[in-house]
């Protein structure tokens, strides 16, 4: 066997790669703290209305996925340096961080951010490898383990979340194990209109905080998404009277998309993400949820907020685009991209979890090998139709 | 990877038999049913949610699988090499019925938990593997050895995954081994750490398929250890990346 062996290590051409010699304009790791940056306004935007939390829940996901990729990359004998700055888990962190309720427990967090490196990226071959969607899956793998605490840690938007959930105070419930109703109960008491609805709610006074918003809990979920999940259960054409929207949460949710627009166009404008496969997937986002709120009012919520709501926005312009786990072709893209949007609108109505974002994802990736089947160019000279070549 | 080139080099040398005791651990590690053969995969995704049915199936497999063989060893030269795989299954068949009956009897609970899974031992691939490769060929003491190195490997994979995704996924070990088992296996049931820090989806389905793999990369791991390490001395540092 040895001798096979240094056989082998004999024919691998001493590093010269074979043809064809490609230039790429940007290096992977430019594009990824590239995206990164692109990234940054609508993080920035989700941390003034979630609070401290995710700069937390970043800061465990980097440090996990540092650990996770230098371990790897010491298994594998590869270059240590150039695994730890190759920034593509960077994007995976932040785009963990956005997901992930702010104030998860942190050793849940390094277990999905472990998971999500080492299972999903590194066993299938590191970057460039994988089939799912990293940052997605890993959600799916903490939403699906522990979803009592997805929902006990999620912090309602609220306009300058900031202000409460303080560094000190998020690091308590995130690191120490305090109570995250206290602190859910005063994000929740700076949207007026939640306010007075749990005034309403436990019949006394707002500040008698956590006992009122865990009564309020039992009636409107951890997220809007949930709301209107519970309310298309009591059936009777509920979603004629979901529980609205409340006007600062809707402020909340229209900044937080401008801002991941913004990041996406300029993304857009430097060719890192493709244009036509955001486009194609919010229009048929928007056309499948009007025609769907159109036939079944009932079931499928009208298209602004199917936008507006959950992780849409996010997945249009940093998920679904990721060059990795996408399809291969042109067409194929434009193909996944609606998929994706189809499978966003149908699991949301008829699901079991409130958003459906992630699945979708992670489904449309699992069918990213058939769409470049289905969609693969022909050959030049092969092909016609009645023609000699075929 | 490596069963493959020793199989080869194998049917290329000929006619030298593995000692006794090679044709009993071959089951047990290097060619492990579970592990390498991934064979009976339904039975181990789908029973191996805790310890103890997965113990309780890992043995019913090892019992059909050991006594199969030694019935077809014995009446190897009766049967007719081209009616042999119905002959097999009769075997089986009259064999798992008999065995189904023994749970279902004294181990109610067991059953239960089993469900269908015990019925369907009839068509695991491991027993039928064992039949056909080695028992209609092979004397008795043979036969027996390699059966129960199989049925004994499988039975190992099955509880350690059952294990793994019993204390993953709701922080207990053995739980129900009193009832499931009978009184011996009681002290056997553990709990382990509150319902705090465990993680649902290893008792999902999905887990099953993360933890075998799991087993099936550290298992090959170990295997090619020593040829990963020549393989890495031979790696030019300028292809490093």
């Amino acid at each position: 066997m040895n001798i096979k062996l240094t056989e082998q290590a004999q024919k691998q051409n001493l590093g010269i790669e074979a043809a064809p010699f490609l230039h790429a304009r940007l290096s992977t790791r430019a594009i990824m703290l590239i995206t990164s940056g692109a990234l940054l306004p609508g993080f920035l935007c989700l941390a003034w209305f979630q609070g401290f939390g995710l700069v937390w829940q970043f800061l465990i996901c980097l440090v996990t996925s540092l650990v996770c990729e230098g371990a790897v990359a010491l298994l594998r004998h590869r270059n240590l340096g150039r695994a730890l700055t190759d920034g593509s888990f960077l994007v995976t962190c932040m785009l963990l961080a956005m997901t992930l309720p702010p104030l998860l427990p942190w050793y849940l967090t390094a277990v999905t951010a472990a998971f999500a490196i080492l299972l999903v990226k590194e066993a299938f071959g590191g970057l460039g490898m994988n089939i799912f969607n990293p940052a997605m899956a890993g959600f799916i793998f903490v939403f699906i383990s522990c979803s009592g605490f997805m929902f006990s840690t999620w912090l309602s938007h609220a306009p300058g979340a900031l202000t409460a959930a303080t560094p000190q105070a998020t690091y308590e419930v995130i690191f120490k194990g305090a109570d995250p109703l206290l602190l859910r109960a005063q994000v929740r008491a700076l949207d007026p209109q939640l306010k007075d609805y749990d005034a309403q709610r436990s019949g006394t006074d707002a500040r008698s905080g956590a006992t009122a918003a865990s009564e309020a809990d039992a009636v409107s979920g951890a997220t809007w998404l949930e709301n209107v999940k519970a309310a298309r259960k009591q059936g009777d054409g509920a979603l004629g009277r979901l529980p609205e929207v409340t006007d600062a949460a809707v402020t909340a949710y229209a900044s937080t998309a401008l801002a991941l627009a913004a990041g996406g166009i300029a993304l857009m404008c430097l060719h890192i993400i493709i244009i036509r496969m955001v486009l194609a997937y919010f229009a048929a986002l928007l056309i499948f949820a009007a025609l769907g709120h159109y036939l079944w009012p009932d079931l499928i919520m009208a298209p602004l907020p199917q936008l507006l709501l959950g992780g849409a926005v996010l997945a249009g312009f940093f998920i679904i685009t990721d060059p990795v786990t996408n399809a291969g072709t042109s067409k194929g893209r434009i193909a996944f991209a609606v998929f994706a949007a189809f499978l966003i609108v149908v699991i949301r109505a008829c699901g079991s979890y409130s958003d459906s974002v992630a699945f979708s994802v992670l489904l449309a990736n699992a069918a990213a090998p058939l769409i470049d089947v289905l969609t693969r160019r022909r050959a030049f000279g092969h092909g016609y139709r009645g023609g000699e070549l075929d | 990877m490596n069963t493959h080139f020793s199989e080869a080099e194998g049917a290329a040398v000929p006619a030298k038999k593995p000692s006794l005791l090679r044709t009993f651990t071959r089951g047990l590690w290097s060619n492990n049913p579970g592990l390498c053969q991934l064979l009976g995969l339904c039975p181990l995704l789908a029973v191996s949610g805790n310890a103890v049915s997965a113990l309780g199936l890992g043995l019913a497999t090892l019992f059909v699988v050991c006594l199969s063989s030694v019935i077809i060893s014995l009446l190897r030269s009766l049967i007719l090499r081209e009616v042999r795989i119905p002959l097999y299954i009769v075997l089986i068949a009259t064999l798992v019925t008999v065995l189904r009956f023994y749970v279902e009897a004294f181990y109610p609970d067991l059953y239960d938990s089993l469900g269908i899974y015990l019925s369907l031992i009839v068509t695991n691939c491991i027993i039928m593997g064992r039949a056909e490769a080695v028992a209609g060929r092979e004397n008795v003491l043979r036969s027996f050895l390699d059966s129960a190195g199989c049925g004994l490997g499988f039975a190992l994979v099955l509880f350690c995954l059952g294990s793994v995704r019993e204390i993953a996924g709701s922080g207990t070990w053995m739980t129900g081994a009193g009832a499931l088992l009978g009184d011996w296996a009681a002290p056997f049931e553990t709990v382990l750490y509150s319902h705090d820090y465990t993680y649902l989806i290893a008792v999902l389905p999905p887990g099953g398929f993360f933890v075998l793999a799991l087993f099936i990369a550290l298992k090959n791991a170990f295997s090619i250890h020593r040829r990963n390490r020549i393989e890495n001395r031979f790696r030019i540092d300028s292809v490093r990346d």
